[in-house]
């Protein structure tokens, strides 16, 4: 008599394993949340912002004040104390994962989000 | 016959389940500040993207001449020190690439760069002081009998210190059992691979900071730049940069604007990046070459010039073509 390589209990089992390994990746196929910025001082969070409506926030500083503007499009510096300016001169960063940062003052605002790549040589 | 099917059936699910969890890994991302930059740190937990993050303060309380009480501080204030495998490790190969770069790569550099303050407010050194740091630079040496070590001259490491601590912490990841991506500023050692795949490692563009020139592929492997274009000023129409030339105490002004280096060390590569900067492209070359590291040149013209294993591991961005050396 001709039997079959899979009884039924066999098919319902392999239903409920791959029903499991499904839940477990759930959570990793998920798009993130509404966007948010990041912002932080010598590695420390000070802030963090969700990016909805035009926003400026002004983060005072013994440096000075750097003047922060958050949009649903992105973040720019629009001010800062630093002497070379670089971060105000990145103008808007709206990538995910993409960032603004201002070395001197050790201050910088990360977008959430995983970047084309991982880090950044240079 | 029945027991035979049961461990195929029961593989087989194994497997399933193995597949599909493995395709969602996901890596915990970290951020610091140590060194005068910004780290950042991919692992697989959090408890070990936690633990890694305060290595790079703990190196540069070791090796930064701007931290008081640090080995390097300690040499350079005349005392007799007694340093860390590491530390002695890393001037080990300081002096082994002075050697064969004929004093363009030296770490006694700091009577040159602390005239220059480029990593405070920068300006144009007075001549006659630098005439005189050139001097002191060019009679300075370093004496290491077993760990302990004496110094005539003053060290800065500011050249493989980020390099130095990116090997450093991928060490640990590597130590916890896990892959990752290890970024103190532009220094980069990757763990492993990233879900089966190389990590992507972009190399910025010198001419638009907010671009870069393309990605590479890698795993197992650390990655340095340097360039003329990260720190500089300009006085009147003449440029000045960061990277000097020990003979002169000026910055080096040939046809470069990035040389970027990958090597099987983050200090190696840190080092490789500079010295190959100072000694322009034939030169540069040949030194990576010497130590199977991997290079790739950016001239002021903008062209890209790599080396054939750094070809392999790069995808240039679509505006940019990338010359064979």
């Amino acid at each position: 008599m001709k039997t079959s390589f899979f009884k039924k209990t066999d098919i319902l089992i392999l239903f409920f394993v791959l029903l499991l390994s499904f839940a477990i990746m759930l959570p990793f196929l998920t798009k993130e949340p509404a966007q948010t910025a990041t912002v932080r001082r010598y590695g420390e969070v000070i802030d963090t912002v969700t990016l909805s409506e035009r926003e400026e926030r002004i983060y005072t500083f013994e440096e000075g004040d750097v003047r922060v503007l958050f949009s649903k499009k992105g973040v720019s510096v629009l001010s800062s104390p630093c002497a070379g300016k670089d971060c105000v001169h990145r103008g808007e960063v709206s990538e995910e994962g993409g960032g603004i940062f201002c070395l001197p003052l050790g201050f910088s605002v990360t977008l959430s989000g995983e970047r084309a790549e991982d880090a950044v040589t240079g | 016959m029945k027991s035979c099917r049961s461990l195929s059936f029961l593989s087989f699910l194994l497997g399933c389940l193995l597949v599909l969890s493995s395709c969602s890994g996901r890596y915990i991302h970290e951020e610091g500040y140590a060194m005068g930059t910004f780290l950042a740190v991919s692992a697989q937990t959090e408890q070990t993207a936690k633990e890694i993050l305060p290595l790079a303060s703990a190196l540069e309380n070791e090796i930064s001449h701007r931290v008081e009480g640090s080995a390097i501080a300690r040499l350079n204030a005349g005392e007799e020190v007694l340093l860390t495998d590491r530390t002695r490790d890393v001037l080990l190969l300081c002096l082994e690439i002075k050697e064969k770069t004929n004093g363009a790569f030296t770490p006694f550099m700091l009577p040159l760069t602390s005239l220059w303050h480029f990593d405070a407010t920068p300006s144009l050194p007075d001549p006659s002081a630098l005439a005189e740091a050139v001097a002191e630079v060019e009679q300075s040496s370093l004496s290491l009998s077993g760990n302990v070590a004496k110094v005539h001259g003053k060290i800065d490491l500011g050249a493989v210190g980020k390099g130095m601590a990116a090997e450093y912490m991928a060490q640990a990841l590597r130590e916890a059992g896990e892959s990752g991506l290890v970024s103190v500023g532009g220094s980069i050692a990757a763990v492993g691979k990233k879900n089966g795949e190389g990590w992507r490692v972009g190399v910025r563009d010198p001419f638009d900071s907010a671009k870069t020139l393309g990605a590479l592929s890698l795993s197992d492997a650390c990655v340095s730049t340097s360039g003329s274009y990260e720190k500089n000023f300009t006085e009147g129409e003449a440029f000045y940069h960061h990277i000097l030339d020990a003979s002169t105490g000026m910055p080096v002004y040939n046809d470069l604007v990035s040389v970027t280096v990958v090597a099987d060390g983050g200090a190696l590569s840190d080092i490789l990046s500079t010295a190959a900067f100072v000694l322009g492209m034939e030169a540069g070359r040949a030194l990576c070459e010497s130590y199977g590291a991997e290079v790739l040149f950016v001239t002021s013209d903008g062209t890209l010039y790599a080396t054939e294993g750094f070809l392999a591991l790069f995808t240039p961005a679509e505006e940019w073509e990338v010359l064979p050396l």
